[in-house]
């Protein structure tokens, strides 16, 4: 597993100072795959959450761009959610900064974007050589989620 | 249905908007007809509700109606936020916010909501204040309509 490591500048630093801790969950559980779930709307983290948990995963939780760079940095994860938007900021941020730490751990786009923009968000993943996984639409296809989880659960 | 839920399945009355914060103050029921009604469009069903009892069954009861109600709270703020906004000044805001209720509103199965937040979303670069102002009522009436229907849908439920 890699290890998130990289420069940040002060306001960043001190973004992440800010940040709230209270949107950040984080559910562990000894011997389990970890999950980062990047999502800002709760409603849909939680329900990826709770799925990534059946398939068992241990989940954390990052409702903002600021809080996934912090956590990414902090930690290592075997797999990674990403939603294409975050507030100000777009998923594709996500990926240049996943790109940045040499990440090669499994990535899952869950989008509510149309299927063009999520399949362009997946070519600039391949492009960066990240380890990107066709895209999973919201409303949440529950099937299709568990079935990629799964199937990346199997693999790590 | 938790409390929350059943309270906010309530539709809002003129009482509910004086009690309301600021934000859903802001938030008044629309007046006229929903624009575009008998223009053709497909209507789809205010809720599906399959769609929640598969969500239920994926993430927990107890887990589906806590999100339900997080949903009711977070769209009365999210139309009240709507409310203040205009195009073509504040589209990409308009764009971002129509997005997410598209999103969250056909995870529980609310298919109209989400098919005029979509129209929302995809239209409101090109969209005068005016045309704006009708997408915004339409969806505003979808959300009361959804609101007003829960009762009903939980009250046959198991």
């Amino acid at each position: 597993m890699m290890r998130a490591s990289y420069n940040v500048g002060n306001n960043y630093m001190d973004q992440c100072l800010r940040t709230s801790e209270a949107t950040v969950s984080n559910k562990s559980g000894d011997g389990l795959g970890s999950l980062l779930v990047i999502e800002d709307a709760l409603v849909q983290s939680t329900i990826i959450s709770r799925l990534g948990e059946k398939m068992g995963f241990s989940t954390t939780t990052a409702g903002s761009y600021v809080e996934a760079a912090m956590l990414l940095q902090e930690r290592v994860f075997d797999c990674i959610t990403l939603d294409l938007g975050l507030g100000n900021h777009c998923g594709e941020e996500i990926l240049h900064l996943l790109s940045v730490i040499s990440c090669k751990v499994p990535i899952l786009i869950v989008s509510g974007s149309e299927p063009a923009v999520c399949d362009e968000a997946v070519k600039v993943g391949k492009s960066l050589g990240l380890n990107i996984y066709e895209p999973v639409q919201k409303p949440i296809d529950h099937k299709a989620l568990r079935k990629t989880l799964a199937e990346i659960k199997q693999s790590l | 249905v938790t409390h929350t839920a059943r309270k906010l399945g309530d539709p809002m009355t003129s009482n509910d908007y004086d009690d309301a914060s600021p934000e859903q103050a802001a938030l008044k029921p629309a007046d006229e007809a929903a624009p575009g009604r008998g223009n053709g469009d497909h209507v789809q069903p205010v809720m599906d509700r399959a769609v929640y009892d598969e969500l239920a069954e994926e993430i927990g009861e107890e887990t589906a109606c806590e999100m339900l109600d997080i949903f009711l709270e977070e769209t009365v703020a999210r139309l009240a936020l709507l409310h203040r906004l205009s195009c073509p000044n504040d589209c990409v805001q308009i764009e971002r916010e129509a997005h997410s209720l598209k999103g969250t509103a056909g995870t529980f199965g609310f298919k109209q909501l989400s098919k005029l937040s979509r129209r929302l979303e995809v239209g409101a670069s090109g969209m005068s204040d005016a045309e704006f102002r009708m997408a915004f009522g339409q969806i505003e009436q979808a959300f009361n309509a959804a609101r007003a229907q829960l009762p009903a849908q939980f009250a046959v439920a198991k």
